[in-house]
């Protein structure tokens, strides 16, 4: 056990920690989340038949962690709206992520840029992740998220015009305020 | 003033310099966490499978003790005469019967717990074939459908308007299904795969499979997206590669404001989606990216062996190619539901991306013809996922491709 961990460890922890704290935005919720992940994946070890590469099976666990997290998240919070009036408490709510001390440093323009990651989809915000953040060539990002080379290519498209986007509209905004 | 102040590389170059976050638990810290968790996983799953047999089995004994009191009761009413031991007796066997019911009945759950691992070994399976698939060869069909993933079938056409395409997205999003047809530009950027717009612009779909019907509501502004009469002959095709595989028959027209005549459809109410014509499958490949290409049927009045003999010729003017090499000879055999495919030339096949097409190809006309499994003596075991040395069912859908999660 301790050694399958080793491997997985010394080989893809790093990857899937950037990965996740990117994908949530959240200290502590990433390092449950990867402990999951680890979870899974030591559960599964001994029955990986090795059919696809341990990288894109390892890759996909984190990616459906994750996935299940934003799904148990968003029913958790249409449950809330059914209670909860937004009009006069909404800003009662704070904002507690654990965001780790690198983010927390950024400056304006990479700031912007890291909350428009959010106006992505969760498969464009992969593919930002691994792509730019991470380096990962086109071919390592479409065997990490076991996809085809060109859904790679067309995801990390429209990522990018989203974010084109945004990042202008956001922009446009600040230049509006700035000249009232 | 700049009203556009970012660009795409720009914008790479800043997410290029985001900073690497670095992990704060310790590698053993984080062992001793995973490891305790997988210890207690371990732990939960045998006290939930020891409790699983507690309520049958206390459930049992109720039952057991209730059938012993009515019994009793019974006996005690009946004109029958029974010794005191008798009614012991009865009683003794009751209770010892029991157990082998409640026995005879614990099998059912570790039944289920078995079809639950092995649905989930199916599914580890089916995920491990796809990343394999992925991994090297193209696949252009879907096998069947993973149990999460639901599958919205799409016609697209080609450049010149000659051939409607059938393109399936798969998904786990669980939504009504008019949401994806009514906001297919959302899900479906045709351009990027190479082919042409989606005439459905102004037309409000609403599926009921259980009248096996799909309402059209035409707007006033409908114009078949723009498109000429090419598009519009092809509008009911389209209709057809859509909703047929849902099993829906008939398309009822209705439209917003005044009736009135639709292109060259005319002024019509319904159209007939029942009528099928059987298809041979070619490949159409993009004129500019040849990296597009797609698995493409073509209505043919040939029969099975015919049509598999014509999958071999091109027909570059239409960008159409064969889907089986021009120099390999099929011998084609049926049997009720089965196809039988061999080899009949000496010949030899690779387990490549040719001879994949050409397989997945065979499958989709193959099921076209009403047949359910193909079975290929061509002289290899395997090609890309298949083995080959077992009948392989013809496939779910054709043209698959992934829509992203939001």
């Amino acid at each position: 056990m301790r050694a399958a961990f080793e491997e997985i460890y010394d080989n893809y922890h790093h990857d899937l920690y950037q990965f996740l704290i990117y994908l949530v935005k959240d200290q502590y919720l990433a390092e449950d989340l990867i402990q999951e992940v680890y979870i899974k994946v030591l559960n599964s070890y001994q029955t990986f038949k090795g059919e696809s590469s341990q990288k894109t099976w390892i890759f996909s666990i984190a990616r459906h962690v994750a996935i299940d997290h934003f799904r148990k998240q968003k029913r958790k919070r249409n449950k809330i709206m059914e209670f909860f009036d937004w009009n006069e408490k909404g800003d009662l709510i704070k904002d507690d992520h654990a965001i780790p001390e690198e983010i927390a440093v950024l400056n304006d323009e990479m700031r912007i840029v890291y909350d428009c990651l959010d106006r992505c989809s969760f498969d464009q915000k992969s593919v930002i992740i691994l792509r730019y953040i991470q380096s990962f060539s086109i071919q390592e990002t479409a065997d990490a998220l076991g996809w085809s080379v060109s859904k790679v290519k067309t995801t990390q498209h429209r990522a990018m015009k989203v974010l084109k986007q945004k990042l202008n509209e956001s922009n446009r905004e600040e230049e509006s305020n700035i000249e009232s | 003033m700049s009203h556009n102040k970012y660009n795409e590389d720009q914008i790479g170059q800043i997410l290029r310099k985001m900073p690497q976050v670095e992990d704060q638990q310790h590698k053993d810290q984080l062992f001793e966490l995973v490891s305790s968790n997988l210890n207690k996983n371990k732990h939960e799953f045998v006290r939930k499978k020891r409790r699983a047999w507690l309520l049958p089995s206390f459930a049992s004994i109720v039952v057991v003790l209730v059938m012993a009191v009515m019994i009793q009761s019974f006996m005690s009413n009946s004109n029958y005469e029974h010794t005191e031991s008798n009614d012991r007796a009865d009683i003794d066997m009751n209770t010892f019967e029991a157990p082998q019911e409640d026995s005879a009945q614990i099998p059912p759950s570790a039944k289920d717990e078995a079809e639950i691992s092995s649905m989930d070994e199916a599914e580890t399976r089916a995920q491990d074939n796809n990343s394999t698939m992925l991994d090297s060869l193209k696949s252009h069909v879907v096998q069947s459908e993973h149990p999460y993933n639901r599958l919205i079938h799409v016609a697209a056409l080609d450049e010149n308007v000659n051939h409607i395409i059938p393109i399936t997205l798969q998904t786990d999003e669980q939504v009504e299904l008019e949401s994806y047809y009514n906001h297919l530009d959302k899900y479906l950027d045709v351009e990027q795969l190479g082919l042409v717009a989606y005439p459905f612009e102004g037309v409000t779909f609403n599926v009921s499979l259980e009248q096996e019907k799909v309402m059209l509501e035409v707007a006033e502004s409908y114009n078949f997206g723009g498109g000429g009469g090419a598009i519009q002959g092809a509008f009911e095709g389209m209709l057809s590669t859509m909703f047929r595989p849902y099993g829906v028959k008939e398309a009822v027209v209705q439209y917003a404001g005044e009736r009135r005549e639709l292109g060259m459809l005319g002024e019509i109410d319904h159209i007939d989606l029942s009528d099928t014509h059987t298809q041979l499958y070619k490949i159409y490949q993009n004129e500019e990216d040849s990296s597009r290409q797609y698995l493409t049927p073509l209505n043919t009045e040939r029969n099975i062996r015919s049509a598999i003999q014509e999958m071999r010729n091109n027909e570059h003017e239409r960008n159409i190619q064969a889907s089986i090499p021009n120099d390999i000879y099929l011998t084609v055999e049926s049997n009720d539901k089965q196809l039988i495919i061999g080899l009949s030339a000496e010949a030899s096949l690779e387990n490549n991306q040719e001879t994949l097409d050409m397989v997945e190809a065979i499958l989709m006309t193959a099921k076209s013809y009403g047949y359910q499994t193909v079975t290929f003596d061509i002289g290899i075991d395997r090609v890309g996922p298949y083995n080959l040395r077992e009948e392989i069912p013809v496939p779910t859908a054709v043209n698959p491709i992934e829509m992203e999660t939001n």
